[in-house]
């Protein structure tokens, strides 16, 4: 487990000789099928973009590219802008929470029918065929089919330890015995859990049914483990170290994870949420928070935008690296994968969740647009529909997501 | 998925069927359209309140509203006096049919939330008393995804948790069991040697020619640690003396030391704990794993010892800090000025700033004169044990050999696991895998490990749910013992239960005065005002470190928290009336709380009690925890403010803004005062509807700024406040004392507000419609004994509400 080691060599930036037989030896290999591989990344945050300087004024191809997309002008072409799509949901940031979903979990909860977060679906789509289902990294915006939080890896470190560290034999006998352990003892669980069923009124059996299939999904998580749990992980070399504590190293941290991970195919689902930071490489003198109530203070909306712009800098780091990324089946990384960067708050400072800022970028679809959803009769679009169309485009067959009534058909 | 979205779509078009064949028989419309519309109708649609278009199913997104209507019928308060009333039979045919549609929905939402589960505290606390085992330091939830987050309480996948549950029950387990040797007790005496962070103030401690001290401006992190210490060498109790002396000066330069005359030097110990991957959001716990200790020194300019027991876990190593010691670097005018022989100014044309300030901190220390702590001695003994195996170990394994009645060990945990009798068959699969790894050729040690664990993560022990078949007194059990010290049942309330006496309303009154009295009802003194009043969420938006460097540097979050909780564990053991929470002549405070709140000064750093001799501060809401609460962006808000004292003091809280309003965009720049902006929002009626109820109760709030200090003007614009407003009821005032003042009519809202806060914060579930006749007995009771809050509390758990599930 010694990723000191591994890092020491930092400098280097990848070095990726096998990647194929890494694929090839997987429990469930693909076989000679030589369809690309389809990627999914989700890149949220909690405070909305400034709408001044994040929506074009015109639509169509030919818009003049406002000051917060300016960072990704060059790839202009892999990318399309939104605007007028919304969850029609209110609540500040209860609201801005269905972002990924179409729902607020709260209403999620209430209406006791499944509206998992896009990233849940697609990881289903996917199955147990690479390591990880989703890379969960930042704050979490997945939320599972009651509505309930499904939490990140608690550091970058610990994500980067499970899928690119393999563990030594004395690490990897005890893991075994605690996984036969911990199985044996979950067996048991189960028996009891049923055996407490049968004594519960009709409302509590049926909600101590959420029990019982966790404790299943936690037994089936372990065995998939099991069988990963020799296998070599992917020899990799990352450029940053670990151990940062800035937000502002950490996200190009953060990205490079995520793309080592979905190009080694130990995940093709990753999520990625800014946390409420003090970006203190950034020289500012307030929190992202503080100066998302900016109260309409020049100075302060100016704070807010440059913290904006850094995270536009960074996915346009993420854009050219995934684009530099020559796939074996052909086409570039960022041709496979899905992006999608917006968030869940259309302004930070009202708290109002309309008109969210969204962009996608990638997927190998027809961008280089801005697409306005505001028509005379509505105010705007269901997101669900674009967030439709990306599991349509991700190959799952799902005819509806959240609240859609379409798919996104320019796309 | 498509069958997953045309289901619900189906139920709906039913329930659409079924209204519409019930709504003949619909004895409500006729009266609301009858006594309502006109006030409440297109035309005036009176308090905002419109009735004609509420939509007469009930869904999850209208309960609130239909609940107001049923209250308003029911207490008479609607239609008001003085205009035509419907007849008494209608009326009360009408009641008991919304009641009866009330209670359905409640009830279909109800069944729709996760069962009821221990949370991190409870977790926690059961283990400590499950086991008899310390866990100060011991924290088996320490990963556990966070339970709150920015949206409020987050419900968390259960996937994830059962993940984090089994890995607790390994830790909790491998614990609890100890098969070694006892450690044995030793002793540390270390004089003179410390290792510290002296670069600075090399100079200095020649100077004084002491073993050590710890000050330096500048330098706040100055910290002594024994050299040559290994750490502590098993997990036990040990035993800390210090002999330390506390060197004041005449002089003070509250500047740059940071304490002014008068207060107390302290001394603070810790023993760090292990990283965490992430800091804990409660503060008051220890989550972080380390243990810290502040002592007040004695002011006599002599050597003392100051002692502390503390559990420390294994390898810890001690570090001591000079808790309110200096922390400013002074400014090089402050210094021209005040110690001008110490240091020239600079060459101007000096390149590097950071050199030559350096420089200007190191002269500064040599020739430092300000408060100091000497510390002479440190000595550590332990671990010490009072039993071998400790307690965890003999309440899993009493015998000295496991394998001695082994099932009968599993047996008794889970009954002690689970809070009430076990049978044969559900004990079975644990006995059944005990068996098998016996089998597979495990110990008896390890195969009574897994089942001990298999018992930890069983949802008997997870969940507070109880079999049909069992003595309810089992659960009432369980429910006083989370209810007032979030943790599980004592023998006494286990034996009261399996005497069949805890249906008695009697035997609840005597055991809920027992566990008041009892050290662990701290929990609920610390949790159930933070649910009430809301206050566990201003750590989430924090305010600006320039312009409140308070906040930060008094550690107001945890001191303002810890001053309600003090008063209200005042008022509920002194059964005081709750009244107190509306409006009082005093308050809990310590030095800094003193300060923010501008009081006659209280030293040192316990709250104690103060008179607040007609200052405004009195009640809840002279409360900084409470000021701070209700304004967590950069600028207080009315709005935010007054929805709190509709919620958590009058217990009516408006409804949520529709999705079709769009929220007001804050504007700081200082042109129009947050008033001025309200009234402007307030013109729009989709707006004006519930700010008119809401914004006037705000307003004379404004004279508390972010952090709760109190201010006359704004800082942006020197205006003054205006803080006149207007209750709910029409009442005119001119500022918080009038506000109060009349607030102390409303004490029969503030008991059913309390009632049901406690009924919520009992049972893991907001209280029912149908419910509502139950509560009001409550309150007319409460009256009766004058509200006072212990009688409040009995009356509560007196009540058939209390056992209710």
């Amino acid at each position: 487990m010694d990723r000191r080691a591994c890092l020491k060599s930092a400098g280097v930036t990848i070095a990726l000789p096998l990647l194929e037989s890494f694929g090839n030896d997987r429990p469930h290999s693909t076989g000679g099928d030589l369809t690309p591989i389809r990627r999914m990344v989700c890149v949220a945050n909690g405070y909305g973009m400034y709408p001044g300087a994040w929506f074009p004024t015109e639509a169509g191809r030919r818009y003049e590219t406002p000051r917060l997309l300016k960072p990704l002008e060059q790839f202009r072409d892999d990318f399309t802008v939104f605007s007028h799509l919304d969850h029609g949901v209110a609540g500040g940031h209860v609201g801005a929470a269905a972002f990924l979903s179409g729902v607020r979990p709260v209403d999620a909860r209430a209406a006791g029918s499944d509206f998992r977060t896009l990233d849940l679906v697609a990881a289903d789509h996917v199955g147990p065929r690479t390591h990880l289902p989703v890379l969960r990294l930042g704050r979490s915006w997945s939320y599972d089919a009651r509505g309930a939080l499904v939490p990140a890896f608690p550091t970058v470190g610990s994500a980067f330890e499970k899928l690119f560290v393999t563990p030594s034999r004395q690490s990897i006998e005890r893991q075994r015995h605690r996984m036969i352990n911990d199985k044996s003892i979950l067996d048991a669980v189960l028996d009891q859990t049923r055996s407490l069923q049968n004594r519960l009124s009709h409302t509590d059996r049926n909600r101590m049914n959420e029990y019982l299939s966790a404790v299943r999904s936690v037994e089936k998580r372990i065995a998939d483990s099991r069988l990963w749990l020799e296998k070599p992980r992917p020899d990799v070399e990352l450029s940053y170290p670990l151990d940062v504590q800035d937000v502002v190293q950490r996200v190009p941290l953060i990205y490079e994870l995520i793309t080592l991970a979905l190009q080694t195919d130990s995940t093709r689902v990753a999520t990625f949420g800014f946390a409420l930071d003090r970006p203190a490489d950034l020289s500012l003198r307030y929190s992202y928070h503080e100066y998302s109530h900016h109260g309409t203070i020049p100075e302060r909306v100016e704070g807010l935008l440059k913290i904006e712009e850094f995270q536009m800098q960074e996915l346009a780091r993420f854009l050219k690296r995934l684009k530099s990324i020559e796939e074996p089946r052909g086409g570039t990384l960022l041709d496979n994968t899905l992006l999608l960067f917006g968030s869940g708050l259309g302004n930070g400072s009202s708290h109002s969740c309309r008109n969210l800022p969204v962009l996608l970028a990638g997927g190998g679809l027809r961008h280089g647009n801005h697409y306005s959803f505001q028509t005379a009769s509505s105010q705007s679009a269901p997101l669900s529909n674009l967030l439709l169309t990306m599991l349509r485009r991700f190959g799952s067959p799902a005819k509806k997501f959240g609240t859609s009534t379409g798919e996104i058909s320019e796309l | 998925m498509i069958a997953r979205l045309i289901l619900p779509l189906c139920c709906l078009a039913i329930a659409r069927l079924c209204l519409a064949q019930d709504a003949p028989a619909d004895p409500l419309r006729p009266i609301l359209k009858r006594y309502c519309f006109e006030c409440h109708g297109e035309k005036k649609n009176e308090s905002g309140i419109r009735l004609d278009t509420l939509p007469s199913e009930i869904d999850a997104t209208r309960i609130n509203r239909w609940r107001s209507v049923l209250k308003a019928l029911a207490r008479g308060t609607m239609p008001p006096e003085g205009q035509s009333q419907p007849d008494r039979n209608q009326k009360k045919h009408a009641i008991l049919w919304l009641t009866k549609r009330l209670a359905q929905a409640e009830a279909d939402q109800r069944n729709t939330q996760p069962l009821r589960r221990l949370d991190r505290d409870e977790y926690r606390n059961t283990i400590r008393d499950l086991l008899e085992m310390d866990v100060s330091l011991f924290d088996p939830t320490r990963e556990f995804p966070l339970e709150i987050s920015p949206t409020g309480r987050e419900i968390v996948s259960l996937d994830s948790l059962t993940t984090h549950y089994l890995a607790a029950a390994n830790a909790v387990i491998e614990r609890a069991v100890h098969p070694e040797d006892q450690p044995r007790e030793e002793k540390h005496v270390f004089r003179g040697r410390f290792a510290a962070e002296r670069s600075l103030c090399a100079g200095l401690l020649e100077r004084h020619d002491c073993e050590s001290l710890l000050a330096g401006p500048g330098n706040p992190h100055a910290s002594l640690t024994p050299k040559e210490y290994q750490g502590t060498q098993a997990a036990g109790h040990y035993r800390i003396r210090i002999r330390a002396t506390a060197v004041t000066p005449p002089k003070y330069f509250p500047e740059i030391e940071g304490i002014e005359a008068g207060e107390p030097l302290r001394l603070a110990v810790e023993f760090p704990g292990p990283a965490t991957t992430k800091p804990p959001r409660d503060y008051s716990d220890t989550s972080d794993g380390s243990a810290k200790k502040v002592f007040e020194l004695r002011r006599d300019g002599k050597p003392h010892d100051y002692e502390w027991e503390v559990w420390l876990e294994k390898s810890m190593v001690p570090r001591m800090t000079f808790a309110n010691g200096p922390k400013k670097r002074p400014s090089e005018v402050w210094v021209l000025n005040n110690l001008p022989d110490l240091w020239k100014y600079p060459d101007p044309q000096a390149s590097d700033r950071t050199i030559w300030q350096h420089a200007m901190l190191k002269v500064l220390l040599n020739n430092y004169r300000g408060p100091m702590i000497h510390v002479h001695e440190f000595r550590v003994t332990g671990p010490v044990h009072k039993q071998w195996p400790p307690r965890s170990h003999r309440i899993l394994i009493p015998a000295d050999d496991p394998s001695q009645d082994a099932e009968e060990h599993l047996r008794r945990f889970a009954e002690r696991a689970f809070r009430r009798p076990v049978t044969r068959n559900e004990i079975e699969p644990v006995l059944g895998l005990f068996r098998t790894q016996l089998a597979e050729g495990k110990s008896t040690l390890e195969a009574l490990k897994s089942g001990f664990k298999a018992i930890l993560c069983s949802p008997s022990f997870l969940f507070l749910v109880e079999p049909q078949e069992q003595l309810i007194d089992y659960a009432i059990a369980s429910r006083l013992s989370y209810f007032l010290w979030s943790s599980m049942p004592d023998e006494t309330l286990l034996a009261l239960a399996e005497a069949g006496r805890l249906t008695d309303p009697k035997v609840r009154r005597e055991q809920t005065r027992r566990m008041l009295d009892h050290p662990r009802s701290s929990a609920f003194i610390r949790r159930f005002p933070d649910r009430w009043l809301n206050l566990d969420r201003p750590d989430i938006a924090p305010p600006d470190q320039y312009t409140f460097p308070q906040f930060y540097e008094w550690n107001l979050d945890y001191w303002s928290r810890r001053e309600t909780q003090s008063y209200f564990h005042h008022i509920v053991s002194n059964d005081l009336s709750i009244a107190n929470f509306l409006d009082s002549d005093f308050t809990f405070a310590n030095y800094e709380l003193s300060k923010l709140y501008d009081l006659p000064r209280v030293s040192g750093r316990t709250l104690r009690k103060v008179r607040l001799n007609g200052s405004s501060r009195g009640g809840l809401l002279g409360h900084s925890s409470v000021l701070m609460a209700t304004a967590t962006g950069p600028e207080t808000s009315p709005v935010l403010r007054g929805v709190w004292i509709l919620k958590s003091l009058l217990g009516d809280p408006p409804d949520p803004p529709p999705p079709a309003v769009e929220p007001l965009e804050p504007d700081s720049r200082g042109a129009r005062t947050i008033r001025e902006r309200l009234n402007m929002h307030r013109s729009s009626t989709a707006c004006s509807i519930c700010h008119r109820k809401i914004d006037p109760l705000g307003f004379p709030l404004e004279v508390y700024d972010r952090i709760g200090r109190l201010r006359t003007t704004y800082p942006e614009h020197n205006r003054r406040i205006d803080t006149a407003g207007k209750t709910p009821r029409g009442d005119s005032f001119r500022n918080v004392s009038e506000l109060k003042k009349l607030l102390l009519n409303h004490k029969e809202e503030l008991a059913r507000c309390l009632v049901e806060n406690l009924l919520e914060y009992a049972r893991g579930r907001p209280a029912e419609s149908i419910e509502s006749t139950g509560i009001d007995t409550i309150v007319k009771e409460s009256r009766r004994s004058g509200f006072k809050m212990k009688q409040l509390l009995f009356l509560v758990v007196q009540s058939d509400l209390f056992t209710d599930n």
